[in-house]
């Protein structure tokens, strides 16, 4: 009973007293660790789109009545069995018009409910004027940040009297996002990497940043619910047919793999490859919705020949987003890509009918080197993909499906289900069949490989909730390749299963144990035969919070790859964190330890850092690594937010190879960040 | 202890013969250890006891769909005393290499949590071409019990004398150790999963889910490593038939149908 009124009382007056913009920024920023931290290592997640997509659910919280509440079992907030607890809730007592209703739920605790509470809005409250201002002034209106980072020890491409990088080691970065007049949002972001140049560039007719992004956004209310001009990410059904930008792939968090498609959003990110420019909308009346798109942009490719002027084949088209060296200077916005697109879906009660289409015309060529494995690679100008997706909930069954194909008439589907057996245990299950022959345009549907062609597959995951203490995760995928890939010359197959488990006996102690088992195929080159290839893992986790605010951590890891020859990597750190919820100072540091014979056997881990740059990160060789991140409010507008990270190879002359090799057995990076919000 | 030594450190062939019968255990990933059919008789026997009353069925399974790699399998199950007694039978190969097992077991409560079970295995080998066959006998022994109401251990050993499958070979009928867990959160849910030590084969784990929509249909998912294999199935009641029907996919090689038909004397 204390505990219930304890709870009233923290969840009645939290608004008022910690939901303060830093609360909601710090939950933010935890929502987002958490997802980096969970999310398989190899896949490239711009966490930026999160964070984004976070601060914008704050100032549009989501109808805690809607299904779209979904949305939070797969960011971690809620667990499956949460959202099916909330959903039977509202089945059997009809909507929830409170916060403090949400506490007699099975299974939501205070922490649960804090994590939720900036993103959500409630029946009554939301008709009210009132309210609505509320939540909307709660955010400030206007973030502005500078950012500056660079390598102290300068590496072989900057050095001579002929540097190979055209611009200096400095990476900087400028941002600037605004609300106004309630319905509007804007936004721009200027980069320039290390080694691209900043000023004026002649030769490229170029002033300032490298890469320059912005949009304007409408959102009404009527039918017409956005519309954006400038820079944009798009994402239909499961991501089959055609998705770009932020998305999920296997992790901890191993039974909400259902995909919760954006519509059309605006791209904040500074990820400088996947993106479009252009226009798009949305438009909603009823239980119809109708998505459209059309964008115009320069790619970056490489040319079939390079000694031609304006050269209209390309061999592939470049991902880097660095614009440094001369090649790469070359290679610069010189292939056009125009995109169309448009989804339509409607709703009838629990399911959800859609198709969508998208079509690509390249301005030039795009003609892959001839082999084997690259046989079903796209090539020519232009390609089309439609498909059609369907969602179906039943009390605790969540059924998903999706069918693509592409404009060579080869298919790809996958269908899905998660389901909540009890109220300990959910569990999802999951089927694809990517043709080999099918040719996405950019599709981010849930697999092995990062692109959605030639692989079948299932999935099984779990989730088993014994008590609060206790908490089980795991999956198991199994997947085949029916042609050959990159680095494997025959037709293939792999299996993963990954366990997890969590004991938290108190508030103050967590320990975790992790267990990976990787198996696959690889081409053994010097025995011209293909081998099988496994890696197991192991994590052991601990965490303490000695005092409020604080928080200490400790990893050790361990990984055994059995190819060729066997390997053993391990990794070990330290990590301590100070984040008080009223103190204007907040920071973090690490001290890691790690030894692997090779870049193989690599151990990833996530780092903590400054806003707008969230990394997870290989720890390779025989060294040391430490960082420091600080953090500080300086008064209502200002922050002030400052790191240093330095890597020690003891044994090394040397880190790195080719442009940035670095003559000194360490390499030292600082960033510096000045945000203003008002 | 002798003969657990011998277990680890023989290097022994094992036979392409799956470790589990019936397709209720194929669709939960060859997991089999906790689980109460009539194929217990052939699985883990110690769980015999549960069957109070007079059951026979048969089993179906074909490899990869190949038409030289099927499985047909029956057994009968008899309630005798305070125990259960249960006869089997179960083929594999075709004409050229053909497999036959017979099997006699029985099995004992001690208490309401523990109970025994052992099997008398009879094996032949018949190869082709005039080739001959073989014959050899074993033993299998298995144990169950029951925590709580909700959670139960089992424990197997098969071939504990280490029978081989010819005299002058130096290759054994199956020799595994296994040791599993059920659980059951809910009497709708069945969590089990096993892990079986092989004399000359990496370890092998199994787990699967059963969820019994309701008391006539219950859906089935699973998996095994090494090899990795996934599977999916389905069990459903009519009168006094129990029909299972799995379908188990290998990446490489396949999917392994599979089908019983139990009749349970509710009489």
């Amino acid at each position: 009973m204390k505990n219930k009124i304890a709870l009233l009382l923290l969840v009645f007056f939290s608004p008022l007293l910690v939901q303060g913009q830093n609360e909601i920024g710090n939950i933010i920023e935890d929502i987002v660790a958490n997802n980096l931290a969970a999310s398989g290592e190899e896949q490239f997640i711009d966490m930026n789109q999160l964070r984004f997509e976070l601060e914008q659910l704050a100032r549009n919280p989501i109808q805690v009545n809607s299904t779209k509440m979904d949305i939070f079992t797969r960011l971690g907030v809620l667990g499956t069995e949460q959202y099916n607890a909330l959903r039977n809730h509202i089945n059997r007592y009809g909507k929830i018009n409170e916060i403090e209703e949400l506490q007699m739920i099975e299974g939501f605790d205070a922490e649960t409910i804090r994590k939720l509470r900036p993103f959500i809005s409630f029946q009554l409250f939301a008709q009210t004027d009132e309210f609505k201002k509320r939540t909307f002034i709660e955010e400030t209106k206007k973030v502005f940040l500078i950012h500056y980072q660079q390598l102290l020890e300068k590496p072989a491409g900057y050095r001579g009297a002929e540097p190979k990088y055209s611009g200096n080691l400095a990476r900087m970065m400028v941002r600037f996002n605004m609300n106004f007049y309630k319905k509007w949002r804007m936004g721009i972001n200027l980069e320039k990497d290390a080694g691209e140049t900043f000023g004026w560039n002649p030769e490229r007719q170029k002033l300032g940043f490298d890469h320059v992004s912005a949009f304007l956004e409408y959102k009404g209310n009527g039918i017409l619910k956005s519309a954006i001009v400038g820079d944009f990410q798009a994402g239909f059904g499961q991501g089959l047919t055609f998705w770009k930008g932020l998305t999920f792939g296997k992790s901890a968090n191993s039974v909400p793999i259902r995909k919760v498609a954006p519509g059309v959003r605006p791209h904040t990110g500074i990820d400088e490859v996947n993106y479009m420019r252009g226009l798009a909308f949305k438009m909603e009346k009823g239980n119809r919705s109708l998505i459209g798109f059309v964008s115009y942009r320069k790619l970056d490719a490489n040319p079939l020949n390079d000694t031609i002027e304006n050269p209209v084949v390309f061999t592939s088209i470049l991902t880097s987003g660095t614009h440094r060296t001369a090649s790469e200077l070359k290679n610069d916005k010189n292939l056009s890509e125009i995109l169309g697109g448009a989804d339509f879906t409607i709703e009838f009660g629990r399911l959800r009918l859609g198709g969508s289409f998208v079509n690509r015309v390249l301005g030039g060529e795009l003609q892959p080197p001839l082999n084997l494995s690259r046989l079903n690679l796209f090539r020519g100008k232009s390609n089309w993909v439609g498909g059609i997706h369907v969602d179906y909930s039943l009390n605790n069954i969540h059924l998903f499906t999706e069918v693509s194909m592409s404009k060579n008439k080869n298919w790809a589907s996958l269908a899905g289900a998660i389901m909540t057996l009890d109220p300990k245990f959910s569990l999802s299950v999951y089927t694809r069949i990517f043709q080999p022959g099918f040719q996405p345009i950019s599709s981010l549907a849930f697999g092995e490989s990062s692109k959605n062609q030639n692989e079948n597959g299932i999935y099984f995951g779990f989730e088993f909730k014994p008590d609060k203490r206790n908490k089980f995760t795991g999956y198991f995928d199994l997947f085949s390749y029916p042609w050959l890939k990159s680095r494997i010359d025959a037709p293939s197959s792999g299996s993963e299963l990954l366990g997890q488990y969590v004991f938290a006996p108190t508030k103050r102690w967590e320990f975790g144990v992790r267990y990976r088992y990787k198996k696959g195929e690889l081409n053994e080159t010097d025995a011209q035969k293909i081998i099988k290839k496994s890696a197991q893992q192991f994590r052991l986790q601990i965490q303490f919070k000695p005092l409020n605010g604080w928080i200490l951590r400790s990893r050790y890891e361990v990984l055994f790859l059995k190819q060729l020859v066997n390997e053993t990597g391990q990794l070990f750190y330290v990590d301590a964190i100070y984040q008080p919820m009223e103190k204007p100072w907040s920071g973090s540091v690490r001290y890691a330890l790690f030894n692997t014979p090779d870049f193989d056997t690599r151990i990833y881990a996530y780092e903590r850092d400054v806003y707008y740059t969230y990394s997870v990160k290989p720890y390779f060789g025989q060294g040391q690594k430490v960082y420091l991140n600080l953090k500080w409010q300086f008064n209502r507008y200002f922050k002030l937010i400052f790191r240093i990270g330095r890597l020690v190879y003891p044994f090394a002359n040397s880190i790195g190879s080719g442009n940035d090799l670095i003559a000194a057995n360490h390499r030292t990076e600082i960033k510096i960040q000045l945000r203003v919000r008002w | 202890m002798k003969i657990l030594t011998a277990f680890f450190l023989l290097g022994l062939s094992v036979s392409a013969y799956p470790q589990n019968t019936g397709a209720r255990s194929d669709a939960l990933g060859g997991a089999y250890l906790g689980l109460s059919d009539l194929f217990s008789a052939a699985n883990n026997q110690a769980l015999l006891p549960k069957i109070r009353k007079v059951q026979a069925g048969i089993f179906f399974q074909n490899r990869f769909l190949l038409k030289n790699l099927n499985t047909g399998a029956f057994a009968v199950a008899l309630p005798l005393g305070k125990g259960t007694s249960a006869l089997y039978y179960r083929n594999y190969g075709y004409s050229l290499y053909r497999e036959n097992q017979i099997g006699l077991a029985y099995a004992l409560p001690f208490g309401p949590d523990f109970s025994m079970g052992i099997a008398i295995n009879f094996r032949s080998l018949q190869l082709g071409e005039g080739l001959g066959s073989e014959t050899a006998f074993y033993p299998d022994i298995g144990l169950n019990y029951q925590i709580s109401k909700l959670f139960s251990l089992g424990f197997q050993l098969k071939n504990i004398t280490l029978a081989k499958k010819a005299a002058q070979l130096n290759e054994r009928w199956p020799v595994v150790g296994s040791f599993g867990f059920n659980y059951m959160p809910n009497p709708k849910l069945l969590l089990l999963a096993q892990g079986n030590v092989f004399a000359s084969r990496p370890f092998e784990l199994n787990a699967g889910v059963e969820y019994s929509v309701s008391d006539l249909f219950s859906l089935r998912m699973g998996f095994t490593t090494n090899p990795s294999r996934a599977s999916l199935g389905f069990g459903i009641k009519i009168r006094s038939f129990q029909i299972d029907l799995t379908s188990s996919y290998q990446a490489m090689l396949g999917f392994v149908p599979s089908l019983n038909i139990i009749f349970i004397n509710e009489k």
